[in-house]
């Protein structure tokens, strides 16, 4: 019994060390596992697609340098599939560091697939502003207001053709809302601020985590279509052609789940040994 | 008919009517509760909350042990549900901690937030007659920034190792970390939630767990008062309309065979 | 009037709020827009307090030399340091935003990371299969966890199938539950605040 008593009394950082030797070696020799569709992403998928071209489409860029690793593909990849389609971007953010990711993005996609987009003409950040809920109120009422009247970089908004074509976050100016978000603000909030009363449909990419608060809205038909976590990121870009780090972290996601599940089993079997051993 | 654009009933903004008449329904529900205790009659009780049960256990261990409690009013804002709810629960972790003479460490993440705390643990201190054991130092507004303010709160776990820990508010996935030290160093565990998407984190690692409407109960719980009750209970008759919806709901869509019906209409 | 004073402050709000958005005359006044607008003002504002007490609290533990001061001096240094940069040179452009890059979203990403770690040693303690109801719990996030990484499907066909109905299924029921739940708790709590029942925000014992 001395094994399993140490084994469930394992030092942390073993394990920790452990997951961290996996993932560098999984990351180094990669498995390539096959990896089905999901019908949630092939739904986004789909949705954009049927874009009509030159649209714009408003993106809310409201994640954190946390959730880079499975928010971070999704953006970039509809990035790239929104480009293909002509689609014109305007980006905001209630999250701090969303702005200037969505903005390294967008110069990462413009310098690596499509040269000739103009910031200004067929992207515009207007960066980040506080307030969630209320901020997106106020980009319903009046974006040049909401926003300062500057964008990201503080240059005026009336210098770019791409913010006079948008004077109010509407249906009439706007024909998506991409709702690229880490946990917060949920759906309902953008969906009550701007969705209902503006009539924009709401498409969204969310973290694995917040998964299960976004399904009911999704079912409901708040959100037409939602992209789950770094698995979902990594359909899409199957489903785009351009694979990435999502594809790339697959197997590594499949390794730890593994590992877990492994160790979550030698766990149970400890405990139950140990619970005999102690009741008798 | 309802015609777009229009006021209902020439005053009623059109879009929020329905959301309008069920919060009215729900608001009459639990005034008249409020009249039914403040009359007398006879209103029935909260069933037992073990997590606010656990409070005083938690607190009675840290003083055994010499250790400080900290409590976590959530990361949201002010303008959140949840961490007006966890004043009314930090008042009386307050008081006791005053009574018991045991420190009380509470760490914020919002400057608002953070404002208040420190007015309701003061006056706590004041009511429970040792306005000298307050210690202002020990409210601490950490960061605004989430990360930041976890770091700061694990450092804080590790240096000063707390006995209890009380997590009660809107919590991201932050909370994880904070959890998860909380048991490194033993601390005993009560959270609060009603972020979904933090509950199955405060139900496989907390030692006691309150969620969703169960944390917003707390301060009815806490009072014992009837017309505090009563305001529960009025919200529990919101369950039952909710209920009564969605029967309808389920038995109109399988009728119609779509979800195109008077009522989804009527809702949107 | 020390507590009536806010309570009717705060109970007048809650009315002009109501009145803003459900009826149509307080739509047409813009009323809501104004609100926002001081909402957001007063909290950016409110950022000024938690410096002061950030500087107060770290500058006790220098004068004093605490245990870690030392660490209080960094803090100080970075947070006026950076805030003097920042007033110096104009947001979204040079030395703030290379800081900002650099180190916090690298420090954010990290410590988000760390949040795997802990997950893990947390599941590691907490899947025990102490009841029937534990049980259930593990042996649901198992079948999730492998439905949503490749090696599920790669495993026995189809398992995402599974994960797709226990997500959509049991899951959203209870989530929706409790969000109903949720809803009108919280409604309930403003109902207490505008009747000035829950008074605990203000301080003190709160009734």
């Amino acid at each position: 019994m001395t094994f399993w008593r140490k084994f469930l009394n394992m030092d942390r950082r073993i394990m920790w060390g452990a997951m961290f030797l996996i993932v560098a070696a999984v990351l180094l020799r990669p498995i390539g596992l096959p990896m089905q569709i999901g019908s949630t992403t092939e739904k986004f998928y789909d949705f954009v697609e049927d874009i009509p071209r030159g649209s714009i489409v408003w993106v809310e860029a409201g994640f954190g340098a946390g959730n880079l690793p499975e928010v971070g593909p999704q953006i970039r990849t509809f990035l790239i599939q929104a480009y293909r389609r002509d689609l014109r971007l305007i980006m905001s953010s209630t999250g701090v560091e969303g702005s200037q990711l969505g903005q390294e993005m967008f110069e990462d996609i413009k310098s690596q697939f499509f040269p000739d987009l103009e910031y200004g003409v067929d992207f515009l950040n207007v960066g980040y502003r506080p307030g969630t809920m209320i901020y997106a109120r106020a980009l319903a009422d009046d974006v040049m207001s909401a926003t300062g009247g500057v964008d990201i970089f503080g240059r005026s908004l009336a210098d770019f053709p791409l913010a006079s074509e948008v004077p109010r976050l509407h249906g009439d100016y706007v024909a998506v809302l991409a709702h690229f978000v880490g946990h917060d603000p949920p759906p309902d909030e953008w969906f009550a601020a701007v969705g209902q009363p503006g009539n924009i449909p709401i498409i969204s990419g969310t973290p694995q985590m917040a998964v299960p608060q976004f399904i009911p809205f999704l079912e409901a038909g708040i959100i037409k279509a939602n992209i789950p976590g770094m698995r979902g990121a990594a359909e899409y870009e199957s489903l785009v052609g351009v694979l990435g780090s999502a594809t790339a972290g697959q197997d590594v996601t499949s390794s730890m789940v593994l590992f877990i599940t492994i160790l979550v089993i030698m766990a149970n079997v400890g405990y139950i040994l140990t619970r005999k051993d102690t009741s008798s | 008919m309802l015609v777009a654009d229009q006021p209902v009933l020439g005053i009623f903004a059109r879009d929020l009517f329905p959301a309008f008449v069920l919060a009215a329904a729900v608001a009459v529900a639990v005034f008249f509760m409020i009249q039914r205790a403040r009359s007398g009659a006879s209103i029935p009780l909260i069933r037992r909350l073990p997590g606010i049960e656990a409070l005083e256990e938690a607190i009675g261990r840290s003083t055994e042990m010499g250790k400080p409690v900290h409590y976590i009013p959530g990361l949201g804002d002010i303008r959140d549900p949840m961490t007006i709810a966890s004043f009314a629960v930090l008042s009386f972790v307050s008081r006791l901690t005053a009574s018991y003479d045991v420190r009380l460490i509470c760490t914020n993440r919002n400057p608002v937030v953070y404002a208040i705390a420190e007015e309701v643990i003061r006056q706590s201190y004041l009511e429970a007659g040792r306005p000298d054991s307050f210690n202002p130092d020990d409210v601490r507004f950490m960061s605004d920034a989430q990360f930041a303010y976890c770091a700061n709160v694990v450092g804080m776990l590790v240096r000063e190792r707390p006995a209890a820990q009380i997590l009660y508010g809107n919590f991201w996935a932050e909370s994880m970390i904070i959890i998860e030290q909380g048991a490194l160093i033993g601390s005993i565990q009560i959270g609060a939630t009603a972020q979904v998407h933090q509950m199955p984190w405060f139900v496989a690692c907390c030692d006691y767990a309150l969620l969703g409407d169960e944390m917003y109960a707390a301060s009815a719980y806490l009072s014992k008062e009837p017309v505090m009750t009563g305001t529960v209970v009025g919200q529990d008759i919101g369950k039952y309309i909710c209920f009564v919806l969605i029967l309808l709901g389920v038995i109109m869509s399988t009728v119609v065979g779509s979800n195109d019906h008077f009522l989804t209409r009527w809702l949107q | 009037m020390r507590k009536q004073g806010p309570m009717i402050i705060c109970t007048l709000a809650g009315l002009i709020l109501i009145f803003s958005r459900y009826f149509q005359v307080g739509r047409d006044l813009g009323m809501l827009t104004t609100w926002d607008r001081w909402f957001m003002l007063s909290s950016g504002m409110a950022i000024g307090v938690g410096a002061i007490n950030l500087t107060i609290l770290h500058a006790k533990n220098v004068m004093r030399r605490t245990q870690y001061w030392q660490s209080s001096v960094i803090l100080l240094v970075c947070m006026y340091g950076y805030m003097a940069l920042a007033i110096h040179q104009t947001t979204g452009a040079g030395i703030p935003l290379w800081i900002f890059q650099s180190f916090m979203v690298t420090a954010n990403s990290t410590l988000f990371s760390m949040v795997v770690f802990f997950i893990f040693s947390a599941a590691f303690r907490a899947f025990r299969i102490r009841s029937r109801e534990a049980a259930l719990l593990g042996l649901v996030a198992i079948i999730t966890m492998f439905g949503v990484a490749p090696i599920g499907d790669a495993l026995i066909p189809g398992w995402s199938g599974l994960k797709d109905w226990l997500l959509d299924v049991p899951n959203m029921a209870g989530f929706r539950g409790i969000q109903i739940g949720a809803y009108l708790g919280a409604f309930a709590t403003a109902i207490r605040i505008l009747l000035g029942l829950e008074r605990a925000h203000m301080g003190g014992g709160g009734r």
